[in-house]
């Protein structure tokens, strides 16, 4: 295993990271006469640009949506700060600033669920883990088999197929929900008349299941859609609510595509393939449907009274009902949770706000489990992990793990304070490793000097800026 | 990673907005979990734009992350977060007052036995006495024996011993373990009090 813990990857993703341009010292020693390359453009004699920043950081190309994403990564750490202080704190300083009954019993109840021993931390994890990624279990586990088992692009294709109706069928009421927010948004930038008929319209939208799918979608494509497009036709409607009613279309395919019907017809035309067929031996389409329809879909994405706890006071903190002072700090929150499930974001991210033991931490992991080894001409795969947590009256540390085949490497940056325990430190990760039957091959601790950034350790992140394509 | 991969990895998402008005639209995978949904609602909600690919490629990666993570790596973290514990201050006043109840406790045990073996043969000396004078005697030197020795067994040696016993296999055992020096400081502060109050009965 090579030792890909000592990251010295250089900063990528800034199209300008090989810098040549002469220091200001060497400009000021060089006077010779600089002849603007390009007539129409005039360049600075000190080569800066208006799209460099002046802090000594290297140009970002903001011209691209993955531009802004590498931007938003660099503000990561906020997540970590904000929600330590909140947690810390007890969140005493939105208690105190008026905050409505409801929200406040929502934070004193959340709190005591944060209370909890090792061993409930351990399933606490888990459950958070489980949260992360929808397909997870035994049945994409055989999927997963089948895809590394596949030969021809078409059963790989029919496999990613069947997971995509799949992901929409189970995310059917959250797309509803995204539906309707648009519906109201429409209305409100409508005249008076037409935004009662379609108020009209839009409540006999039922709610959200299984079987109501059909209905619904009917009803978006055969009376909502239409009325909103004569409604644009009519008013010469060209501008952002012509682009709120295409993201009704949008939505309203995604909604289609996860009916039940569409799932089974898809599981049921790969039965055609021997590789996908040998995994499903015995299976009939009525038997996969039944497994379908018992399936509590939002327990399976992760649904906790814990996570809904700490949604609900992130959504009274967002609207401004914990006072306006913390309203910025719950929305860098939400941008930062935004960022960590962007489609650039090839990670699972979990959050781990706890109290130990009596003792406050929050801890933040983002986990590869598919990491390549490193080695060159090697297949193995193993999983990697960057782990950020604070601990209230300890300190800040930053972890780094890669696992493969019962071995570790990890990296441990330790706060100041605990300078004089290194030794300490060292030993007992060892006991805890052959502990838990783990072989240590590679252990570094050091002090946390520099926070070890999400980009450095996952290097993959940027490999996404060449493969993605995304127009704006 | 495939050639088909490479294939399926290489996808165009359209997006439209007005960057004048606009903040720049958060581009995020759909089919994540619960908490991911809440929040590109409340995104939503707030006039933040997202937009949820749900692209084969983006299936690609979320069935990449859905490799199982093994059993004993969500230990190991688990017990390194309580590692790290022992440094708070407050765990560390904790831990010496155990450290103090363990010793405490020992001490106590100790007494307890000391007084037990010397009431045995002040018992054993009464009766030799007695018994050596009346019959009457004998039976008093039986009961004071039976009594005294009691009285070291029930109320030192048993409460203290018991209280000691426990305190020294679990925070010794507890402390290296490394997961629960808590757990042990609280078993071994009303061990401690037993122990105290053990002694103070035998007193």
């Amino acid at each position: 295993m090579s030792n890909i813990l000592k990251v010295t990857t250089p900063t990528v993703g800034y199209d300008n990271s090989i810098n040549n341009k002469p220091s200001p010292s060497q400009q000021a020693e060089d006077l010779s006469i600089k002849n603007p390359v390009e007539a129409n453009k005039v360049g600075r004699a000190d080569g800066r640009t208006e799209s460099g920043n002046n802090d000594g950081g290297k140009g970002v190309a903001y011209d691209s949506n993955f531009g802004s994403f590498v931007q938003s990564l660099r503000d990561l750490p906020k997540l970590n700060e904000i929600m330590s202080k909140m947690i810390f704190g007890g969140m005493a300083n939105i208690v105190e600033s008026g905050i409505g009954k409801g929200t406040a019993a929502d934070i004193q109840a959340f709190f005591q669920m944060l209370e909890m021993s090792p061993e409930k931390l351990n399933e606490f994890l888990k459950a958070q883990m489980a949260g992360a990624n929808r397909l997870q279990g035994p049945l994409f586990d055989v999927l997963r088999q089948i895809m590394d088992e596949a030969t021809t692009v078409e059963l790989k294709a029919g496999v990613l197929d069947l997971l995509k109706k799949y992901n929409d069928m189970s995310s059917g009421k959250h797309i509803l929900e995204n539906i309707k927010g648009t519906l109201e948004e429409i209305e409100a930038r409508m005249f008076r008349n037409d935004r009662d008929g379609l108020e009209r319209l839009a409540m006999r939208l039922k709610q959200h299941s299984m079987d109501a799918n059909a209905a619904n979608t009917r009803l978006l494509k055969e009376q909502i859609i239409p009325y909103m497009g004569k409604y644009v036709a009519d008013n010469r409607e060209l501008g952002k609510l012509r682009d709120l009613v295409t993201l009704v279309a949008f939505n309203t395919a995604r909604y289609e595509s996860g009916n039940i019907d569409n799932v089974v017809q898809a599981f049921w035309r790969l039965m055609d393939f021997p590789t996908f067929r040998k995994h499903f031996k015995g299976m009939t389409a009525e038997g996969f449907r039944e497994m379908l329809l018992n399936v509590d879909y939002d327990r399976a994405a992760g649904k906790n009274e814990l996570a809904d706890k700490l949604l609900n006071i992130m959504q009274a903190g967002v609207k401004g009902e914990a006072g306006i002072e913390n309203r910025e700090a719950f929305i860098n929150v939400m941008r930062s949770m935004l960022v960590n499930e962007s489609v650039y974001m090839p990670l699972m991210h979990v959050m781990l706000p706890v109290i130990l033991d009596g003792v406050p931490m929050f801890s933040e992991m983002w986990v590869d489990p598919d990491e390549e080894s490193g080695n060159p001409g090697s297949d193995e795969r193993g999983v990697k992990l960057l782990i950020k947590f604070d601990m209230k009256d300890v300190g800040f540390f930053d972890m780094m793990l890669y696992y493969e085949k019962g071995k570790i490497d990890m990296l441990i940056h330790y706060p100041e304070e605990l300078s004089g325990h290194e030794s300490d430190i060292r030993d007992n990760i060892r006991k805890i490793m052959s502990r838990n039957k783990l072989e240590l091959e590679y252990l570094g601790v050091e002090q946390n000097k520099v926070p070890i950034q999400v980009s450095a350790a996952f290097p993959k992140i940027f490999e996404r800026r060449n493969s993605i394509n995304v127009t704006i | 990673m495939s050639q088909y991969d490479d294939v399926m990895n290489k996808k165009a998402v359209a997006l439209r907005y007005d960057e004048n008005k606009d903040v720049a639209p958060v581009i995020v995978a759909s089919g994540l979990g619960y908490m991911a949904e809440r929040i590109v609602e409340m995104a939503n909600e707030n006039g933040v734009p997202v937009y949820e690919d749900n692209s084969l490629a983006t299936v690609l990666t979320q069935l990449d992350l859905g490799t199982a993570i093994p059993e004993e790596l969500y230990q190991a973290i688990v017990d390194i977060y309580a590692y790290f514990l022992k440094y708070n201050p407050q765990k560390i006043k904790e831990a010496e007052e155990a450290e103090a109840a363990k010793r405490a406790a020992e001490e106590a045990a100790r007494e307890a036995e000391n007084a037990e073996a010397e009431d045995e043969a002040a018992g054993d000396g009464t009766a030799v006495g007695i018994g050596a004078g009346t019959e009457g005697g004998a039976a008093a030197g039986k009961a004071a024996k039976e009594a005294s020795g009691r009285t070291a067994k029930e109320a030192s040696g048993r409460t203290a011993k018991a209280a000691s016993g426990r305190t020294a296999k679990a925070a010794p055992g507890r402390a290296t373990k490394a997961a629960r020096p808590t757990v042990a400081a609280a078993k071994a502060k009303p061990a401690g009090k037993a122990a105290a109050a053990g002694k103070q009965k035998q007193k």
